[in-house]
């Protein structure tokens, strides 16, 4: 239970100290922007820089038309808070749903490797297509046109990176998180450290734009203060990642892109419809649209040069409206292409998949959704700067991010004024879904960093060097006992069990004495099929297994499955045993043959089981191969069903179905 | 414990891992620059070579806008390549190569 509590703490404090950092810039633009009305473009904060530039050209247009400058994108509130509650309600029930199948630490950081890769590349499309993209690219355009466009080129080529460079191993060779990846072959502390250290870092930082997004959005639409809609996020984030873990992330980002991309192809149609689905027209109305050349003579101007007429029309579907230092474009094409692939919430959703083919088809289906994304954007931002004019769209937001929203709302009252607030409802609470999607899938991101990597495996474990490594990948756990491996950490002072993969020989040969030990083990784990001997050394055992399942053709999907069978084989009934320390051990199949096991001191290292009770696992050193083994004898809360932990599984998978039921009745 | 040691430079010398190796690197790394390059052209032509990107091609559309859209269809087309190869070939090879090792 510990490892739960550290899981929520985590994520409690990294949700309060994104909300910490968020409250910093609500106040700073708020004031900021105001004045920015009248004042010049001071250079300032990139971000400042950007508001005030934007906010200068509607300036002499607002003075024309005093009735824009106060306009506000109002959304009808009972229609959008009803919106907001059913997608909350859905979501919530996923989590419900997810809590109930996550079991594990397996299940909790990586669905149990039981995602497939369609599903995991509509999530990753989900994790990666934030507010940023769906409100931010179709505002940029909307108000600098090709500049947004090229902008969003980049996130989808990004996405060769993850492709070709980082998925499959990434598969191959992690278990949780980023820091086992890197730890593979490199000494596992000091990296581990710095893995997870960089994952809570970029998690931040993302996770703190993520949520004044989120802020603001509600405060502009729904009038929902800022803080506590921040609040409000903060609550629903924790909820989804401690209950529903990876497998509830999941789902709410596959229910989200979803959404999104239905609600962008909706309106992308309603826009196309307008145009009379004639792409050359639809640019050529942008060239002649008289509110575009005003705006883009305004933007030109400051620069010094005179255009308009179609000429600005025609140089707003050319570059260098907004990235006007050509460093700045090539600096912004490096971030893109080379960061997305170092994106730890992105990472992490490999480890959710049986196979590397899997991972490959999941990058492949998410670069489709993305690029069909921002394709469908392009259409938004510019039927956005047609239809609302650039010069509309600042007087809402200067930076343009209400551009696609205030598109919805005007292309439903085109048909019917309720459909208008209705579509804008559904957007908002899109964007909504968008953003908690996005931010639980940095929060899990972040807290298994905190949990496995810094806790378990830095403060908790003291050397898992390579050959221990070895000797675990040999005992190759598949995901549950894996789990097990991860608690055994946490519960460090209740190793007293014998390891309970052990029972199942024990049954067989009826001795009531271990009969076999590691080698063991793992021929018969060879028996069931072969791993790649890659992975065979990193203690990346249960995924070998389903890679494997994956070479034998692709029955994806099933590694979940499978890897419950193979519990059953080994490590189930132990854990069924398994009871609180100090309790009786009832060896399988020896009715009325108690034991009981004396707490052995640590270091009774190397000594052989075989002649006595002693459990295996102190014959083990320190590392993963002994807690893997300790893990097995742990597992013993009887409530264990309820929660998520590990062992948990095991208890819950051995109740399922093939259980010896002498095992059952001792229950 | 008779644990079953792998030789791993034995594995590492074999001439199918190192091909499966070499035409993995050399694929993944080949297409993976090229798309950085294609990609960058992007960025840099629009900086340099403003000139260029201005020519319309089709009716108001220009060059720079063509070739904007066209870095999604080469995005999908190395994907879809990759995909391609890697279940023929990489697979394949990975199998033979874990059959002979009888591992």
């Amino acid at each position: 239970m510990t490892l739960k509590r550290i899981i929520i703490a985590a994520t409690l404090t990294l949700s309060l100290a994104a909300a910490a950092f968020a409250e910093e810039p609500s106040k700073a633009p708020a004031p900021g922007a105001a004045p920015a009305m009248s004042a010049p473009a001071a250079p300032g904060a990139p971000a400042a820089a950007t508001a005030t530039n934007a906010v200068q050209s509607p300036d002499p247009a607002s003075a024309a038309t005093p009735t824009k400058q106060k306009r506000e994108l109002k959304a009808n509130k009972a229609i959008t808070i009803s919106m907001f509650a059913v997608i909350i309600a859905i979501t919530m029930g996923v989590v419900v749903w997810a809590a109930k199948q996550t079991k594990t630490a397996s299940d909790f950081y990586a669905a149990g490797g039981g995602i497939t890769g369609t599903q995991n590349g509509w999530a990753i499309a989900g994790d990666y297509m934030s507010a940023a993209s769906f409100l931010g690219i179709s505002g940029l355009i909307s108000l600098y046109g090709y500049d947004g466009f090229m902008y969003s080129v980049g996130w989808l080529v990004a996405y060769i990176t993850v492709l070709l460079i980082v998925a499959e191993p990434c598969r191959n060779a992690g278990k949780y998180t980023l820091g086992d990846i890197l730890s593979f072959r490199t000494s596992p502390k000091p990296v581990r450290a710095f893995a997870a250290i960089s994952t809570v870092a970029v998690s931040t930082f993302y996770l703190t734009a993520q949520m004044v997004g989120a802020g603001k959005l509600m405060a502009l639409l729904v009038g929902i203060p800022y803080k506590t809609s921040i609040i409000g996020v903060g609550i629903l984030m924790v909820g989804y990642v401690v209950f529903g873990g990876m497998v509830a992330t999941t789902w709410v980002q596959i229910i989200k892109a979803g959404l999104l991309m239905s609600g962008a192809a909706l309106l992308s149609v309603l826009v196309m419809a307008k145009a009379g689905f004639n792409p050359i027209g639809f640019f050529s109305t942008i060239v002649a649209s008289p509110d575009i050349q005003d705006h883009v003579s305004k933007l030109v101007l400051k620069e010094g040069v005179i255009m308009s007429g179609i000429d600005a029309g025609q140089r707003f579907l050319e570059p260098g409206l907004y990235l006007k230092n050509p460093l700045d474009q090539i600096s912004l094409g490096m971030a893109l292409v080379l960061g997305t692939a170092g994106m730890p919430h992105i990472l992490m959703r490999f480890f959710t998949v049986p196979t590397a083919q899997a991972a490959r088809k999941s990058v492949i289906i998410a670069m489709f959704i993305i690029g069909g994304f921002y394709v469908l954007t392009t259409l938004l931002g510019f039927g956005a700067a047609i239809h609302l004019t650039p010069q509309g769209i600042t007087s809402v937001d200067p930076g343009g991010n209400m551009a696609t929203l205030m598109l919805a709302q005007q292309m439903g009252a085109d048909i019917a004024p309720v459909l208008g607030d209705l579509f804008l409802a559904f957007l908002c609470a899109v964007a909504f879904a968008t953003i908690l999607a996005v931010v639980s899938g940095l929060v899990l991101a972040a807290s298994a960093a905190i949990a496995h990597d810094i806790y378990v495996n830095v403060i908790k474990d003291g050397h898992a060097d390579q050959h221990e490594q070895v000797l675990a990948a040999r005992i190759r756990e598949p995901p549950g006992r894996r789990a097990l491996a991860v608690l055994a950490q946490v519960q460090h002072g209740r190793r007293h069990l014998r390891p309970g993969g052990r029972h199942h020989r024990l049954h067989r040969t009826g001795d009531g004495l271990p009969q076999h030990d590691l080698p063991e083990s793992g021929s018969c784990r060879r028996q069931e099929g072969r791993g790649r001997p890659g992975e065979e050394a990193g203690g990346t055992s249960g995924r070998c297994y389903s890679q494997r399942e994956g070479h034998q053709g692709s029955r994806q999907g099933k590694g979940r499955r499978n890897a419950g069978r193979h519990l059953h084989d080994g490590t189930g009934e132990a854990a069924l045993h398994a009871e609180k320390p100090g309790h009786r051990l009832h060896p399988a199949g020896l009715p009325g043959r108690h034991l009981r096991l004396p707490r052995l001191p640590e270091p009774a290292l190397g000594r052989d089981v075989r002649r006595g009770l002693r459990p295996p696992e102190h014959r083990l050193g320190h590392g993963q191969g002994r807690r893997a083994l300790i893990a097995l004898s742990q597992t013993a809360d009887k409530k264990a069903g309820e929660v998520f932990l590990p062992g948990l599984f095991a208890m819950h998978a051995c109740q399922a179905d093939d259980v010896d039921p002498a095992l059952k009745t001792q229950k | 414990m008779a644990e079953k040691k792998y030789d791993w430079s034995a594995i590492a010398r074999n001439p199918k891992f190192v091909e499966l190796h070499h035409r993995k690197r050399a694929f993944l790394f080949g297409w993976w620059a090229f798309s950085c390059v294609y990609y960058f052209l992007l960025p840099i032509g629009a900086a340099y070579t403003p000139a260029l990107f201005k020519v319309k091609v089709i009716g108001v559309l220009n060059f720079g806008y063509v070739f904007a859209l066209s870095q999604f269809f080469v995005s999908w087309g190395i994907a879809l390549y990759y995909a391609h190869i890697a279940n023929k070939d990489f697979d394949r090879l990975t199998r033979e190569l874990i059959d002979e090792l009888h591992i």
